[in-house]
């Protein structure tokens, strides 16, 4: 029997949705710096730098957005794994994605309103909000304001640390993006799980 | 008055006889004023006496004449190319009275009579500088006001060194822009043409400050050529390509850090070694190792994104067949 739960409350897809635009401009823009070349196929340098910033300090402020919300509503605790039995869960939801998923067999994990992602998510996603995107808040705002990295770093100029920190993890950034974007199809159907992050609901099957 | 004609007259007085042994010298030669000067044995040090702060004489003569632009910083001219040469090898001694004859101010020295012509020069190429100049948008607007001297000071001029570090080099050619062009009053005694403040003129350039910081103003207000151009471009006229210096091939490579590039090697995969001290610059400072990692990366997801796309796709029909 099919039900449906309110999973996404309307302020997480603002911010979702928000944040998805954000990245999607500031991995373009990025790119178009790092491999900027006079007649180059990205986007012209200026508008680069003007598109960049602009979508950065954005980013920042929806992260502290996203940050009290998660605090204040207590969705922070869905990114925190349980660690009693994680590794069965990482390999079974792993076995699926790579053979399962093939073969109709059935999702090992379904959403509930207490555990949302899966263990694999969960670990993931981790990463990505409370590592990756903070490390490359800091790091870009170094590079907006070079004054506040060091002079000297390790005998070379304080600002490269910095600079290699912002690029390595937009690398990240963008790999993950391609991953999230193509798991997000792997629901009951192609598009469920783009309904759910649209609506707020998410379709379960009582078994 | 009666009291500042007295003044004047006491010290003219003081000054004529102090210069009696360069009255006699001057009345034993004849000298033109538009000839390259040839080495006189006077001192230095005795126009420094009045052409510079080093005695007080200077806070009593300014007192009756104007020579407030005729000082001479003596530990600058000592630090500086011409350090060697007298003031009167440049200065005509057609004057063995004081004040000297207002023709001397008005005397037209150029840099080419002294550096044209000569083996030692050559590597200088003042001839193409002085081509090169006379293309620029100083000579074509201000052809009766502005000359070399405009922004080299003769008795301060120390040309680049090679091994100075890039920031003082950046300093020191910037500090020659901005001694007009950073104020609306230097400018407004060189033209009566309105032009707009610095910060004005360059609203276009993402973060002003940190290019006049990290590289000269000449990067973008001369063209590019083998050797460094004399000729300036306008504002109209500059470059503005941003990637002409934010990629791998840079310019900058060709002219601020033309001089370290024979230096530059890979290390560790860090192309342009040239600038890895100095600064970052977005685009230019690349490492390849990163870079194919990064796209190696890439291609591996979109082959194994693809390939599981593919197979879902394959298998589709047969999930459906069976019920899955």
């Amino acid at each position: 029997m099919a039900s449906r739960i309110y999973l996404y409350p309307g302020w997480l897809r603002v911010w979702h949705w928000t944040n998805a635009l954000l990245f999607l401009l500031l991995i373009l823009s990025g790119a178009s710096m790092h491999y900027a070349q006079p007649g180059g196929l990205l986007i012209p340098f200026e508008t680069a730098v003007s598109m960049h910033n602009i979508c950065g300090i954005t980013l920042s402020f929806m992260y502290l957005f996203f940050v009290l919300g998660s605090l204040i509503s207590g969705n922070i605790k869905q990114y925190i794994p349980n660690p009693r039995g994680i590794l069965v869960r990482l390999f079974n939801q792993a076995k699926y994605y790579l053979f399962g998923i093939f073969v109709g067999a059935p999702h090992p994990t379904h959403a509930t309103l207490e555990e949302k992602f899966n263990a694999l998510q969960q670990i993931t996603y981790l990463q990505i909000m409370y590592g990756l995107v903070p490390i490359i808040i800091v790091s870009g705002w170094a590079l907006l304001f070079p004054e506040l990295a060091p002079e000297k770093f390790l005998g070379a100029g304080g600002i490269w640390p910095m600079a290699i920190l912002h690029s390595v993890m937009g690398f990240f950034g963008a790999l993950f993006m391609m991953g999230h974007f193509y798991l997000a199809t792997t629901g009951d159907t192609v598009l469920a799980n783009f309904k759910g992050m649209l609506t707020g609901w998410h379709n379960t099957h009582t078994h | 008055m009666r009291a500042r004609e007295t003044w004047r007259i006491i010290v003219l007085g003081c000054l004529v006889t102090s210069t009696l042994p360069l009255c006699a010298y001057t009345q034993s030669t004849t000298h033109s004023s538009n000839t390259p000067c040839e080495g006189a044995d006077i001192d230095k040090d005795y126009c420094f006496r009045c052409h510079s702060n080093t005695t007080q004489l200077i806070n009593v003569i300014s007192e009756l004449w104007r020579v407030e632009d005729m000082l001479v910083e003596p530990a600058k001219y000592a630090r500086s190319n011409h350090a060697e040469l007298n003031c009167l090898e440049c200065h005509a001694y057609t004057w063995p009275f004081f004040p000297h004859q207002e023709s001397v101010r008005n005397l037209r020295l150029s840099c080419l009579q002294c550096h044209q012509g000569e083996d030692k020069f050559a590597k200088f190429r003042f001839h193409y500088i002085e081509q090169q100049y006379n293309r620029s948008v100083h000579e074509e607007n201000l052809p009766d006001t502005f000359s070399c001297f405009s922004c080299h000071d003769p008795h301060e001029f120390d040309i680049a060194d090679p091994d100075d570090e890039i920031r003082y080099t950046i300093e020191n050619s910037n500090r020659l822009c901005r001694k007009c062009h950073a104020s609306l009053a230097e400018i407004a005694i060189l033209t009566t043409r309105k032009l707009p403040r610095l910060e004005e003129g360059h609203s276009w350039l993402p973060g002003p400050d940190l290019h006049w910081k990290h590289v000269r103003c000449v990067e973008c207000h001369t063209p590019h050529e083998e050797h460094f151009s004399h000729r300036i471009l306008s504002a109209k006229t500059a470059e503005r390509m941003c990637e002409k210096c934010h990629t791998k091939d840079s310019i900058l490579l060709t002219k601020l850090y033309k001089h370290r590039v024979s230096e530059t090697k890979q290390n560790y995969g860090f192309v342009n070694m040239a600038v890895f001290n100095d600064a970052y610059i977005i685009g230019m400072t690349r490492n390849i190792y990163l870079d194919w990692a990064f796209l190696a990366f890439i291609g591996l997801v979109v082959m194994g994104v693809g390939g599981h796309a593919g197979l879902r796709i394959i298998t589709w029909k047969w999930r459906k067949k069976h019920g899955k």
